[in-house]
């Protein structure tokens, strides 16, 4: 299927762009002079050089290593929040499918319920709980609000599935319930979740962005791509470089993910 | 049909109580009881936390809490700010007017835009219109909303003077006659409006894009081409309403999105609106305040998915003159 | 009796499959044809070839000519704005589905309407009229009920009475039906069929019939070709192909007929 995918010109460039952030998060200590927290008053609000690529923020750091190491909160937000999300929609999906009727009914009701809350607010809301906020929270908070939509799909699969031929003769042989779920059910029910993950990674990572840019997220002087706009926004005027690039890295990372996700997903029709 | 409209309203009516529900456990799901805030000020002594506690109901048991809670909101009465004292509901309700009406206006630019933008993609397939718009399309789904808003505010708000960057009123404001009270308005809310529309435009153009080319290849479309009817015909008349009905649903569903981000934009524009209101809630960690806005949020969630639904059946005929 | 129809050559594909490998035949002025091809054959891509209403990544190549008070036009050469005359006008269709072919949107008075308001230039109040005419004409008793009824509203085979009604509205010369009855319940398709014969005899039009079904061919038409693997194989009067098919693939759907 990757060699597909690889034909497809967006699919690539999303690709291309998904590795590209990844290597530079991973590699964030090998490629950086500087650290993301040292300060030079000195340097301060310098435009990009060579000295200093993207060029240094209002407490003269350098902006290059902030946003290489922001990459690292950014996609790993990404990569566990839609993670969490996707475990606990698989496994409330696939009881309700599985089980059917009145756990169906229930499950289902619940999801509805929960799809009502415009995610932001509820996310804010569970932030608001937080005495001090920790990425990692961050990350629970945002699975935690966002696997309604793998729930209903593994359901969807799951339900169809049921009927199908290779399933009833599992059931004759006797084989246990759960292995029937676990080893033959729910791994063929995974590909719509697939593109529902790629894209829930690229809202992520939008979702923790906007949350750092309100100051609920990622706290300084750790740095996340949102909160170095946050920080960007006194000096957008002097030093439109500081809002640029970390900007612009969220919108690329985005895109690839959406695009690679688009990709998955004619792939899959 | 008026059968299905109220076997609709019906089925809300739980939905609204678990939504109640839901709104009231997330709060009270926080590590000590809310009024722990007080907890930073030394300077309330134990007796003044007894009292405020018995004045929010919070020393008795959980579930009586819910229920005086629901009883209240079933009300209107969302309880008691915890920053200002003042009610929650003449908090919100002061504040609903701008969002609503910012959010509406979006909703109407995104449908005038979107939709005929997609459209012409589809019918244009294959085009360099097309390719440059699905790649237009695509870019502002990925735009995080908060930058889009600073870069709008430095470019067309600052530096080129189009737009102002914040409120909702110019300084002398109340001695403006009644239009251009209006028009100052709709100035000051242009930049929040692009914004709110930009992301959703995206998508809404590309959806229009696959129902018209799905539409296209219907069987009717094929039959009203081998009738020799004119190709304005055939768009305006045959296609553009099993397009718009699909659309409609999507445009009720993408209330959600638009209230949260609210959020953003009203805070970066300084705009006095419910999701500003609901950053300060948040900040101050004003509980009550918090849970009222939970239930508006989802019941305006509700109604946008209902009013889509009621304007689809009323106009797919297969809806409306069912057998 | 003259030629009113003639297809010289006919090929059509798509990129990588072609469907037709040189289709030839004649329609006669008042003739009904019938054009007899299994599932698959290309019949339907044949029908809509013939007014180029063809989807986008096909390739054809030939001659439709149509004849026209004597005078002899390709249409497949003609441009789309002039071949919206012929369509609806003088070249009408109908489906063989026959709810799918009509809008669920819109009423079916009102679609029979569009012929008469956009090729006849009628006025509303005349093109009401005239509707409920044609309506009563296919045999609906009570034509102002189907004229305000939606598609989903009426049967499948009242459907393809009002497409019927909706392809006369312009007095056609030629009528293409692509398995007009294939989807009805046997009772329902000799109706149609005998609809289609009383209104060829009033009204003096020629009809390509395309269908898959040999038996419906015997009395229904005069002439008939068979369609095999993308080329006629055999053509002419029914009654002598009927008795002596010159090839085997005929001889096998002439069983096949027979035995049932």
């Amino acid at each position: 299927m990757i060699k597909r995918i690889l034909k497809n010109k967006l699919g690539l460039s999303g690709l291309l762009i998904v590795l590209f952030m990844s290597s530079l998060a991973l590699l964030a200590p090998f490629i950086t002079k500087y650290e993301p927290t040292s300060l030079n008053i000195e340097e301060a609000l310098l435009p990009p050089s060579s000295k200093h690529l993207l060029g240094t923020d209002s407490l003269g750091r350098d902006l290059f290593s902030r946003i290489v190491y922001g990459a690292r909160i950014s996609l790993s937000v990404g990569f566990v929040a839609v993670g969490i999300a996707v475990i606990i929609g698989i496994i409330l999906g696939s009881i309700a499918g599985f089980f059917g009727r009145v756990i169906d009914a229930v499950i289902m009701r619940f999801t509805d319920i929960m799809l009502c809350f415009p995610s932001f607010f509820l996310i804010l809301s569970l932030v608001a709980l937080l005495t001090k906020p920790s990425i990692y929270l961050i990350m629970v908070i945002i699975g935690l609000t966002s696997w309604m939509g793998p729930a209903r799909l593994i359901r969807a699969e799951i339900l169809s599935l049921k009927e199908e031929n290779f399933i009833l003769a599992l059931k004759i042989l006797k084989i246990p319930t759960p292995t029937i779920i676990l080893k033959h059910l729910i791994p063929n029910a995974l590909s719509p979740v697939l593109v529902n993950a790629t894209l829930g990674i690229a809202s992520a990572i939008l979702v923790e962005s906007s949350l750092s840019f309100l100051g609920l997220g990622v706290q300084p002087p750790t740095s996340s791509w949102g909160n170095i706009l946050m920080e960007a926004k006194s000096t957008l005027g002097v030093a439109p470089w500081i809002t640029f690039f970390p900007g612009l890295c969220i919108l690329l990372t985005v895109l690839g993910f959406n695009l690679l996700g688009e990709a998955i997903r004619e792939e899959l029709k | 049909m008026l059968r299905y409209i109220i076997k609709r309203l019906v089925n809300m009516v739980p939905l609204l109580i678990g939504i109640s529900f839901v709104s009231f456990l997330v709060i009270h799901l926080a590590p000590g009881s809310p009024t722990s805030i007080s907890l930073f000020n030394p300077k309330i002594s134990l007796e003044a936390r007894e009292k405020l506690n018995k004045l929010y109901g919070l020393d008795k048991p959980v579930h009586i809490q819910y229920f005086n809670w629901l009883k209240d909101i079933l009300k209107f009465d969302f309880g008691y700010s915890l920053v200002d004292g003042r009610k929650v509901s003449s908090k919100i309700l002061e504040r609903l007017p701008v969002t609503l009406t910012i959010n509406i206006l979006s909703l109407l630019v995104i449908f005038f835009t979107a939709i005929p933008l997609g459209l012409y993609s589809g019918w244009k397939k294959g085009s360099f219109f097309d390719r440059f718009t699905t790649l237009f399309v695509f870019i502002g789904f990925a735009t995080p909303s908060f930058w889009l808003a600073l870069l709008s505010m430095q470019f067309l708000g600052v530096k080129l003077g189009w737009f102002p960057i914040s409120g909702i009123t110019s300084i002398d404001f109340e001695y403006f006659p009644w239009y251009k009270k209006a028009l100052d308005f709709l100035w000051h809310i242009s930049l929040p409006v692009l914004v709110a529309s930009f992301g959703s435009l995206a998508g809404l153009s590309r959806y229009s894009r696959e129902k018209f080319l799905e539409v296209l290849d219907k069987e009717y479309i094929r039959a009203a081409f081998a009738k020799g009817l004119p190709s304005s015909q055939i768009i305006y008349k045959h296609a553009l309403k099993p397009v718009f009905l699909p659309v409609i649903t999507i445009l009720g569903l993408s209330v959600p999105g638009l209230l949260g981000g609210s959020v953003i934009f009203e805070t970066i524009f300084s705009i006095p609106g419910m999701g500003r209101l609901f950053y300060e809630g948040v900040m101050m960690r004003d509980y009550p305040l918090i849970m009222g806005l939970l239930v508006i949020g989802a019941f305006l969630t509700l109604l946008g998915n209902f009013l889509a639904d009621l304007a689809y059946t009323w106009a797919d005929p297969r809806i409306k003159y069912s057998r | 009796m003259g030629v009113i129809l003639e297809v010289k050559d006919l090929k059509l594909g798509f990129s990588k499959k072609p469907v037709l490998e040189g289709v030839s035949f004649n329609i006669n002025k008042g003739e009904v044809f019938s054009l007899v091809g299994e599932s698959g054959e290309g019949k339907t891509l044949l029908c809509l070839s013939l007014t180029k209403l063809l989807p986008r990544n096909t390739y054809y190549s030939g001659e439709v000519n149509f004849y026209l008070s004597d005078k002899k036009i390709n249409l497949l050469n003609l441009s789309g704005e002039e071949l919206r005359k012929f369509r609806g006008t003088k070249i009408s269709y109908i489906f063989q589905e026959s709810l799918a072919s009509l809008n669920p949107f819109l009423r079916i008075g009102y679609q029979i309407e569009e012929v008469l308001i956009y090729h006849k230039k009628f006025s509303k109040k005349p093109a009401y009229l005239k509707s409920l005419e044609l309506l009563k004409s296919v045999g609906f008793r009570n034509p102002q009920r189907v004229y305000l009824s939606f598609p989903h509203q009426i049967s499948g085979g009242e459907a393809q009475r009002a497409m019927i009604a909706m392809a006369l509205a312009s007095e056609p010369c030629l009528l293409i039906c692509d398995e007009p009855t294939s989807n009805l319940d046997l009772t329902v398709q000799l109706q149609i069929l005998k609809l289609l014969k009383t209104k060829q005899e009033e009204l003096g039009f020629s009809i390509l019939f395309v269908t898959h079904d040999l038996s419906l061919v015997e009395k229904f038409s005069k002439k008939l070709a068979i369609l095999h693997r993308g080329r006629i194989i055999e053509e002419g009067e029914t009654e002598n192909i009927f008795r002596n098919p010159q090839t085997e693939y005929t001889r096998q759907l002439l069983n096949s007929v027979f035995k049932l």
